[in-house]
């Protein structure tokens, strides 16, 4: 086996144009992901009625699940029910002026959605539940309690798990080619379409992931400091 | 912290390259060692006759590709390509032909590697390809390119000159991608090519619905994509492409396999064997220019 260096810097060249794709699905499926998450999170800890049920069923497809099949029932389904609701509605809009980057846009944010319900959960899971009385004792309401004493701390915990799954959405968005988005991953295959140089192209593709995954990790730790200074030294 | 950080990626990929090479010297081991073992097990049988000399030939191919090489409704591996290696096999009582179904792309790093002996997936040659691996002589089928789009749509591209700021569904790994890429790079990017992995066997449903407004294709294999046939082709033919078995290159033993498989495919073309599994899979004969 030879391996050709100058086309892997070649190749590396060729993808740095497709990095902002990349990126922005990561980020948009990741903040969307967080907000279904803290959502779903809130239900399931405190037990809302009817809704609990449906976010733990929630939950357990999307993990029980490949998050291509995701994708693919976004991807299939979704055209067949806008467009039936569309000619019923007489509303002249067809899915095919979608662009493909939306689907990858929804069926990741669920993906991410059901996965990060339990890093939020778990994170605020670790505030102690004496936090809260205590903040009910100098008076304040329950959404106040939570947005000033439970959340913050619960963040603080929960970086490192978020910066997980930032991390495994920034790899799993390679799955978007599938819709003919082209990534990273995509335009590596592109590159080496024409020699067949696919180990060159995929070395680079492999440095560029893991620029963006230092990149990420640094952040991560930056984010970490920042929100742990309450928790500098003293009584816990 | 910057020139931590491409110290860093400089080292993984020297680390990385390490890796590779250890593993490619890995294989060579292995397939040593199982060659070895293998024939001493033919030794056992056959009480040490020439039957020993019977070598064994790993044959990479798919199983995504309809009536080419495919998992036919008993999940047996089976098309055109995987019966003519049969019919190879069949004629070279020196070689022993075992299959190994792979990814596509995947399947030319494997040949690489050493994992697999030689590619059947038809391949087809172009000069870059040539450079880097051994293609055998005899063509076994010839291409046509042409264009394909919805027959309700009643466009009628003749040539690649028609398909200007037109959208163009291709699969990524293809030959007619690198058609594509290579009008692009002499026209401006003219044509907007929409890129495919095929994972998600959309070709006819985005051509209908007026996502892209055509793809490219052999002229065989449009009843393989669209059985419904809401699909037609179009215009004159875009290329003819020969259709060739791949081997890795610099190497003796595939260099005398690839002549081997050359003689056989001679007498399968001669006797018309091959016009008729041609016939029997793809619905005509593709076989002659």
């Amino acid at each position: 086996m030879k391996l050709d260096p100058s086309f892997i810097w070649e190749a590396f060249v060729k993808l740095l144009p497709v990095i902002p794709t990349t990126l922005l699905i990561t980020v948009v499926s990741v903040a969307c992901g967080f907000v279904i998450g803290t959502a779903v999170a809130f239900v399931r800890i405190y037990k809302v009625p009817v809704l609990h049920p449906i976010a733990s069923a929630y939950v357990t497809f999307i993990r029980g699940t490949p998050m291509l099949t995701h994708l693919l029932i976004i991807y299939f389904g979704l055209p067949m029910i806008i467009d039936a609701v569309s000619a019923q509605l007489g509303l002249g809009f067809r899915s095919a002026s979608i662009p493909m980057i939306d689907f990858a846009f929804l069926a990741f944010s669920i993906t991410a959605g059901g996965y990060m319900s339990e890093v939020v959960r778990s994170g605020l899971l670790t505030v102690n539940r004496g936090q809260i009385e205590a903040a009910y004792s100098v008076g304040m309401t329950t959404p106040q309690a939570i947005r000033r004493i439970v959340f913050p701390q619960a963040m603080a915990a929960s970086i490192p798990n978020l910066a997980n799954s930032f991390i495994g959405m920034l790899h799993a968005s390679t799955l978007a080619f599938t819709v003919s988005v082209v990534e990273i991953f995509a335009k590596a295959q592109i590159v080496a379409s024409t020699n067949w140089k696919f180990f060159e192209a995929y070395l680079a593709a492999a440095v560029i992931f893991w620029g963006l995954t230092v990149l990420i990790e640094r952040v991560a730790v930056i984010l970490e400091k920042r929100m742990n200074l309450y928790n500098r030294g003293g009584v816990a | 912290m910057k020139k931590t950080m491409i110290g860093t990626a400089g080292l993984a990929l020297v680390a990385m390259t390490v890796v590779a090479t250890g593993c490619g010297a890995k294989n060579d081991a292995n397939e040593a060692g199982a060659n070895a073992s293998g024939s001493a097990q033919t030794d056992n049988a056959s009480g040490g006759n020439a039957a020993a000399d019977v070598k064994k030939i790993i044959v990479g191919t798919g199983t995504q590709f309809p009536k080419v090489c495919f998992l036919d409704e008993n999940g047996k591996l089976t098309g055109f390509d995987v019966e003519l290696v049969k019919e190879v096999d069949k004629r070279l009582p020196g070689y022993e032909f075992e299959f190994q179904t792979l990814d596509f792309s995947n399947l030319l790093l494997s040949l690489e590697t050493k994992k697999i002996d030689f590619v059947a997936h038809e391949m087809e040659q172009n000069p870059d390809r040539a450079a880097k691996y051994l293609f055998n002589k005899e063509a076994y089928a010839h291409w046509k390119t042409k264009i394909i789009v919805p027959k309700e749509s009643k466009a009628t591209f003749k040539n690649l000159d028609d398909l200007k700021g037109k959208k163009v569904l291709t699969t990524a790994t293809s030959a007619e991608a690198t058609l594509l890429e290579t009008y692009n790079k002499s026209h401006d990017d003219a044509i907007k090519i929409v890129y495919t992995n095929g994972a998600a066997n959309d070709t006819v449903s985005q051509l209908t619905s007026g996502r892209v407004d055509a793809t490219l294709g052999a002229d065989f294999t449009l009843s393989l994509i669209d059985p419904q046939g809401k699909l037609e082709s179009v215009g004159d033919a875009l290329e003819e492409a020969d259709v060739q078995f791949v081997f890795r290159k610099d190497d003796p033993d595939e260099q005398k396999l690839a002549d081997a498989v050359d003689g056989a495919l001679k007498e399968i073309k001669d006797d018309g064997t091959l016009s008729k599994l041609s016939v029997q899979w793809l619905g005509a004969d593709y076989t002659q220019k």
